[in-house]
């Protein structure tokens, strides 16, 4: 099964579309300003009209919305999993998801279409304890790769909300990726719970949960969530 | 790896008699810290006039650890608000990031 969740940021629409039908869910679909956002429940299996792209589609939107006079240079990765985003995906956005997306079902083959790039990253992977020590060791490894490189406290802030959430409404094993490069860190914390994912929540002003995403939204350059079949990955991106 | 952990808390005074409880906190205030601190909070005297955190060597609070601070009020029933003594820039910035500044006092 292949899902999309597509963003197009000139025409600023953004779709799921699946190719076969199951799990995920249709979530949502944001139109232009001018049309009135939906919200939808149904598995995607079930969506209607229009919430749904087949491949030649998504091929054609990537070509036409995505990529088009972005300054990035080419190559072949595409999108095989969701990515719920939050924010209007400006340009640099982009670079983020598609990086982040793996290799679909028949979209690689098209060079023409797909590109990516080499961001020269190194990627580390950790093993987080399903415990409440989890945060701190996440800190403690960030603290390392970091070291004093600002803005270092938003980056300990947010990978300890990140990891807490992920210990306490994820499930294990939980793993945390640390794609470093020379001005960018992208942090992502991957568990086996695709069920869920986090939100930013509008707290009541006496209300002590749901704190930590309005955190990680205020902090982080761009952040988001990719789901697949039997996992998510809850990443953010902070620029150095 | 050894996996000590990075926070403490004191009871300096337990609120007995009519009087404040003062707690001294050390360390990074997380999720982990936070199971020990409510435990200690827990141990106030209902009777406490006030609840007041010594946070001078607090280095770390994320929103497990607020979430915490923000209930030590609940443990004197009144919505009191709980005393922050030496509040790291750090942790002043978080409270004015999440808009919780003034559910709280600040001392020292």
């Amino acid at each position: 099964m292949i899902s999309y969740w597509l963003e197009g940021p000139t025409s600023w629409s953004a779709t799921i579309a699946t190719a076969t039908a199951g799990w995920p869910p249709v979530l949502a679909r944001w139109s232009r300003p001018d049309r009135p956002a939906e919200r939808d429940g149904s598995p995607a299996g079930s969506a209607g009209a229009g919430t749904s792209m087949d491949v030649a589609q998504v091929r054609g939107w990537l070509r036409d919305e995505a990529l088009t006079g972005l300054p990035i240079p080419t190559s072949s990765r595409s999108v095989s999993s969701m990515v719920i985003g939050r924010r209007p995906m400006t340009a640099d956005r982009i670079s983020s998801w598609m990086r982040r997306t793996a290799t679909p079902l028949g979209l690689a083959a098209d060079r023409d279409v797909l590109r990516t790039w080499d961001l020269g990253e190194t990627l580390h992977r950790f093993t987080l304890p399903c415990g409440p020590e989890a945060p701190r060791l996440a800190r403690s490894t960030l603290r390392a790769i970091a070291g004093d490189t600002q803005p270092v406290d938003d980056i300990l802030l947010v990978v300890s909300e990140l990891s807490a959430n992920a210990v306490q409404h994820g499930r294990g094993p939980v793993e945390l990726r640390v794609h470093s490069a020379a001005d960018t860190i992208v942090i992502e914390l991957a568990d086996s719970d695709a069920r869920s994912a986090p939100e930013v929540r509008r707290t009541p002003i006496y209300s002590v949960a749901g704190r930590g995403m309005s955190i990680v939204d205020t902090l982080a350059a761009h952040w988001g969530v990719t789901v697949g079949m039997e996992w998510k990955t809850v990443w953010c991106e902070f620029r150095l | 790896m050894v996996d000590e952990p990075d926070f403490s808390v004191v009871t300096a005074a337990t609120g007995a008699g009519g009087s404040p409880a003062v707690l001294v906190l050390t360390g990074e205030l997380d999720a982990y810290a936070a199971e020990r601190l409510t435990a200690e909070i827990d141990r106030v005297d209902p009777g406490a006039t006030a609840i007041e955190l010594d946070v001078a060597a607090v280095s770390f609070v994320d929103s497990s650890g607020l979430r915490v601070l923000l209930k030590a009020s609940d443990r004197l029933g009144a919505r009191r608000r709980t005393v922050l003594r030496d509040a790291p820039a750090a942790l002043v910035r978080l409270l004015e990031l999440t808009g919780l500044l003034d559910h709280f006092e600040f001392a020292g």
